[in-house]
């Protein structure tokens, strides 16, 4: 799993620059070889992915079971009852605020969660378990990691559902829940970053809240350079819902989600070096 | 595949250093093959820095591991499926049932649903949990959660089996079935041993290692281990001042009520009283030793007994 983002990360973002970094000298070459490396990558991890389908899926399995248990029902109850309040307040403003307090609301709940996901296995002494199992530390992170946001991820669904109406004129529903769904996912990696730093759950959270406060409250205006970037203008008007005359910041949009996933790649890759390099906080 | 590959743990220089500049291993070298090796040390010595290297939870300083004739630096994940680790504080999850735990292990063994289940099945046998298969972890005994433990790690069908204190905390009973499963598991595995209950390594081992202050002090037969200790074992009954005198010395093996006394057993060069007889010495005498290597205050005489250094 994790050679597959790895490749990803590599081929998306890198390859790019590189062929822009070299283009006038080896041009037509590097291309042909960029694209088949490319190919042979993919091809790679892909073949491994379904190789090792069965760990991961169950460990997919195992981590929903584990860890939604308690916190899935609380954040769910909590999304709920949140998404009301928001609903009386912000309605008449249309869906922008919505969709930005959405952002706020999967970032506490992939904090809350996911700030105990290593911290818990190690407190119970499960992870030396998991970790001498056949398969690579970051891949396991990384399943985990995104079994949680794909938990997430039918949340946003589920309040899109209910609160969908308010912003379809102006989002499509796959941006909506692509844009949520990412954030939550760096939001949780970033997290488990953390973790492997303040070897307790209740230190993590409060180190990830105030981070991602920060970043949330005071560089919410820098635009493309911001992990909860709402790419919805501003309402026009104020009949409740979002005008179709509002236009969809693409661009900005498009370079917002780049720089997410050259972050997410930097954030992993320190991730496993700690992981690997730094394993006496395990035990 | 697994079955041409040698079965052996190979270990050259290894050295450990912790970031807090404690040297947990100071250049091990070992070599170990089919069947049951036990690793004795005292607390501290290093044991399970040397397990958590060789099951490639940490990484050495320096130094060389190869298993079943792999580079460990090089084959990781294939030498973990090779691998079965029953750790010290074995980590279990509360929320499922020896059934759910061990096949969900079976899983991440990347066997299929059924493989793992019928697995599953054979170890809960073996271990005699098949009765309570379906009762929560957190339900479990001390002696219950070591044979799930053992059972996880056999989930692979492991070349190398490594266990680190297995039989702390359990009752005289669960030892003894525990011992026994080991010495069975020995077959066809090299199955790696860590404790600081010699008992465990005597009853079991037919090759002992003990590792002392991060370093190897010995390593072969249980027998050639104990040849030191001949004729430096005794027992003698006395008082509670005796005790006293003997327990700050570390040379005191064993002190049991009898109605005309305390019967001691003691290791010294001399005998410490008169009417001391010496005794065969076992494992547990051996290691008390070379763990003590210091004197045995001989009270008729007032002679200081030097126990020589036998490694």
């Amino acid at each position: 799993m994790h050679r597959v983002f790895l490749a990803v990360w590599r081929w998306i973002i890198f390859l790019p620059i590189n062929l822009t970094w070299h283009w006038p000298k080896a041009a037509g070459q590097g291309l042909a070889r960029a694209a088949r490396a490319t190919a042979y990558g993919i091809a790679t991890a892909s073949h491994r992915l379904w190789k090792s389908s069965r760990y991961y899926g169950a460990l997919f399995l195992y981590t929903s079971r584990r860890f939604l248990r308690v916190e899935g029902y609380i954040a769910v109850l909590a999304a709920i009852l949140w998404l009301s309040l928001l609903f009386v307040n912000y309605s008449p403003k249309g869906g922008r605020e919505l969709l930005a307090s959405c952002y706020l609301l999967f970032t506490i709940i992939m904090i809350l969660i996911t700030s105990n996901l290593l911290p818990r296995e190690r407190d119970e002494n499960s992870l030396e378990i998991l970790w001498s199992q056949p398969f690579s530390r970051g891949g396991i992170v990384l399943v985990q990691v995104l079994c949680l946001t794909a938990w997430c991820g039918a949340l946003v669904f589920l309040i899109f559902a209910v609160f969908g109406r308010f912003l379809s004129a102006a989002l499509h529903p796959v941006w909506f829940v692509g844009f949520c769904l990412s954030t939550a996912f760096a939001v949780a990696l970033i997290t488990v970053l953390i973790s492997t730093f303040c070897r307790n759950a209740v230190a993590t959270a409060i180190v990830a809240l105030l981070l991602f406060g920060i970043h949330y409250f005071w560089l919410k205006e820098i635009g493309p350079i911001n992990l909860f970037f709402n790419p919805l203008p501003s309402p026009v008007g104020t009949s409740g819902v979002m005008g179709s005359s509002g236009r969809i910041a693409v661009g900005a949009a498009v370079a917002n989600r780049l720089f997410l996933i050259a972050l997410l790649g930097f954030v992993y890759d320190y991730l496993l070096r700690r992981l690997r390099y730094s394993s006496v906080w395990l035990t | 595949m697994n079955t041409e590959l040698p079965l052996q743990v190979e270990c050259r220089e290894l050295r450990k250093v912790y970031p807090d500049g404690t040297e947990a291993l100071k250049g091990i070298s070992l070599t170990l093959t089919e069947g049951l090796f036990g690793l004795l040390g005292p607390n501290g010595a290093g044991k399970t820095t040397l397990m958590e290297i060789i099951t490639l939870l940490l990484a050495p300083t320096s130094g060389r591991l190869t298993l079943c004739g792999l580079d460990a630096r090089k084959h990781e994940t294939r030498i973990r499926s090779l691998l079965g680790y029953l750790p010290q504080f074995f980590g279990y999850y509360p929320e499922l049932t020896a059934w759910e735990f061990l096949t969900y292990i079976g899983r991440l063994h990347n066997l299929s649903r059924r493989s793992a289940q019928d697995r599953a099945r054979d170890l809960l046998r073996m271990v005699r949990l098949e009765e309570v298969r379906d009762k929560r972890l957190s339900t479990f005994s001390g002696g219950m959660l070591r044979r799930v433990g053992i059972a996880q790690a056999l989930m692979g069908d492991p070349k190398i089996l490594i266990v680190d204190e297995p039989t702390a905390g359990l009752d005289p009973e669960e030892r003894v079935h525990f011992r026994n499963d080991l010495f069975e598991l020995g077959e066809g595995r090299v199955v790696i041993l860590s404790t600081h209950i010699v008992g465990d390594v005597e009853e079991t081992c037919s090759r002992v290692a003990l590792i002392s202050e991060g370093e190897l002090r010995y390593c072969g037969s249980p027998m050639e281990f104990v040849l030191p200790a001949e004729g430096r074992v005794w027992e003698f009954v006395g008082g509670s001042d005796d005790l006293e005198r003997l327990m700050g010395q570390g040379n005191l093996v064993q002190v049991r009520e009898q109605p005309d006394g305390l019967a001691f057993r003691v290791v010294a060069s001399d005998a410490p009283r008169v009417t001391a007889r010496p005794v065969l010495p076992t494992l547990e005498d051996a290691y008390v030793l070379f763990l003590g290597g210091g004197e045995v205050e001989i009270e008729q005489t007032g002679r200081m007994g030097q126990i020589p250094q036998a490694f």
